[in-house]
C-alpha cells in the first residue's frame, strides 16, 4: 500500500454530480498514475503482473497505461467497511482514511479479462487529498447505492 | 458429406451452463451472450431437449435462448450443487453429461474456485468432482471458459469414479486470464470459436468447419472443435484440454466414434 499527500484543497462536492468533474480537474489519474508506477517498480509486484497478463515481453508501463479507471458514484465515509466483490474486507482495510469523505477508485490494466486478476484500488480522501493504493485481485464490491462508473483511461502528468 | 458411423448414440444427453457474474459491474453481457450460443448449438444443432438443460445465470430471470425463453436460476451454490446432484441421478454408461461454464474463476488454493453471483458464492473443482461422482459411470464433457479454468482439470477429474475417469473429457479456455473477443467483447473469445466449431456456424450464421482436413468424416470431436478454438483464439489465451482417456478424437455431442 501507497500514501501520497500533496497540497490539497479540501473538497465538499455533490458527488453524483461531480466526482468526473473532479477526476478531471484535480490531477488525481496523474497523480494515482504516479503512486501505481511507483509501486510497481518493485520486483514481486513486475513479476506477478507479467505472469497473470503473459505481458513478459512488455513494459510494465505500457500495462498500467493501459488501465480503465472507474469510480463509484457515491462517496465512501471514514466508518464504511470497503469489501471486494468476493466479500472480503482485510485486503481493503488499509485504503481507509482519516477525512469526512472520499472516493473509491479501481484501476483495472486487463478491463478485456475476466475476473480474477490484478487490479488497484485507490481511495482519495476529500479534506486532506491523500491518496492510498492496494493491489487487489477482485474490484470492490457495490451496494445499492454505491455503482462503479467506468470513466476512463489513467494518465500520467502532460 | 455423409457423417461417418458412430460406435453408439448417447441414450441421454443433458447439460448444465453457468455463468455467476459476481455482481452488476463486473458480469459483462458477454457472460449471458456465452450461454445463449451454446444452447442455442445444444438444442438447434444437436437437438437435446431444452427440458434436460439447466441454465443458472446470474440472479436468475429468463431469457431467450435459440427460441426458447429459459428461465434461468440463481447462481448460488446451493443451486448449483442442486443442479448436479439432480443431472447426474439415473447416468449410464451410455449418457452424456456436458458442464459449461463461464464468467469469473479463482487460481486459489487448494482447488480452482468457479466464482458465482453475490460476494462469498463460488465453488471448487473438487466440490463440483464430489458431486459428478454420485453417479459411478457416464460420459462426462467439462468446457471451463472463467479465469483459471484450467484448474478444473486435475482436482475435478480425482474425484470421478475410475469408470467415469475413462470416459471424461475437459476443456478450458486458459491456465491464466480469459479473455474477451474484440472489438465489441460480445463474447468470451475462447467460447466463441469453441461453440462456432460445435454449431458449424458462428453466432451470426457464417458458416464453420473444424473437420480435420486431412481426413475429413462429417463429424466434428471435442479434439478437433477444441483444436480449431485454440488456431483461431489469437487474444492471450492459454486454452488447454485433458483427455487422459484419449477419446477427446471419438467424442462428439452425438455419441462416440468408434
Amino acid at each position: 500500500m501507497n500514501a501520497i499527500k500533496t497540497n490539497w484543497t479540501p473538497e465538499k462536492i455533490d458527488p453524483a454530480l461531480a466526482i468526473p468533474q473532479l477526476l478531471d480537474s484535480r490531477e488525481i489519474l496523474s497523480r494515482l498514475y504516479d503512486n501505481i508506477r511507483e509501486q510497481s517498480r518493485s520486483d514481486a509486484m513486475q513479476q506477478e503482473l507479467a505472469r497473470v497478463s503473459k505481458a513478459s515481453d512488455k513494459s510494465m508501463l505500457r500495462v498500467i497505461e493501459g488501465s480503465l479507471v472507474s469510480f463509484a458514484n457515491s462517496v465512501v465515509l471514514p466508518h464504511d467497511e470497503l469489501r471486494d466483490a468476493m466479500g472480503r474486507w482485510e485486503p481493503l482495510k488499509e485504503l481507509r482514511f482519516a477525512g469526512s469523505q472520499g472516493l473509491l477508485l479501481l484501476v483495472d490494466p486487463f478491463p478485456r479479462a475476466n475476473w480474477a486478476h490484478p487490479c488497484w484500488i485507490a481511495t482519495l480522501d476529500l479534506d486532506s487529498g491523500e491518496l492510498r493504493c492496494t493491489l487487489n485481485d477482485f474490484p470492490p464490491q457495490e451496494s445499492p447505492t454505491r455503482r462503479l462508473v467506468p470513466f476512463g483511461p489513467l494518465r500520467q502528468s502532460e | 458429406m455423409t457423417p461417418a458411423p458412430l460406435s453408439f448414440t448417447f441414450r441421454q444427453r443433458r447439460a448444465i451452463l453457468i455463468s455467476g457474474g459476481l455482481d452488476s459491474f463486473s458480469n459483462h453481457a458477454r457472460y449471458l451472450n456465452d450461454l445463449k450460443v451454446f444452447f442455442d448449438c445444444l438444442v438447434n444443432s444437436f437437438k437435446f431437449a431444452p427440458s434436460n438443460i439447466d441454465v443458472l445465470y446470474a440472479n436468475g430471470g429468463s431469457h431467450d435462448m435459440g427460441g426458447h425463453l429459459v428461465v434461468t436460476q440463481y447462481c448460488n451454490k446451493a443451486n448449483v450443487v442442486a443442479q448436479l446432484q439432480k443431472r447426474t441421478t439415473g447416468m449410464g454408461p451410455l449418457d452424456l453429461l456436458v458442464l459449461f461454464t463461464t464468467n469469473h474463476g479463482r487460481a486459489s488454493y487448494p482447488a480452482h474456485e468457479l466464482v458465482l453471483w453475490t460476494p462469498g458464492q463460488q465453488i471448487n473443482s473438487e466440490e463440483i468432482g464430489i458431486e459428478l461422482s454420485a453417479a459411478p459411470d457416464f460420459h462426462f464433457l467439462g468446457i471451463f471458459g472463467e479465469c483459471h479454468g484450467q484448474g478444473m482439470f486435475n482436482k475435478l477429474h480425482a474425484k470421478l469414479t475410475p469408470a467415469t475417469q475413462q470416459k471424461c473429457v475437459m476443456v478450458a479456455s486458459s491456465s491464466g486470464l480469459s479473455w474477451s473477443l474484440g472489438p465489441d467483447d460480445a463474447y468470451d473469445a475462447f467460447l466463441y470459436y469453441l461453440t462456432s466449431a460445435f454449431a458449424s456456424k458462428t453466432p451470426s450464421g457464417y458458416p464453420v468447419n473444424a473437420d480435420d482436413a486431412v481426413s475429413p468424416d462429417g463429424r466434428i470431436s471435442v479434439q478437433e472443435e477444441y483444436n480449431h478454438a485454440r488456431g483461431m483464439d489469437k487474444t492471450p489465451d492459454a486454452p488447454d484440454i485433458h483427455d487422459p482417456a484419449s477419446i477427446a478424437l471419438r467424442m462428439t455431442l452425438d455419441g462416440m466414434l468408434p
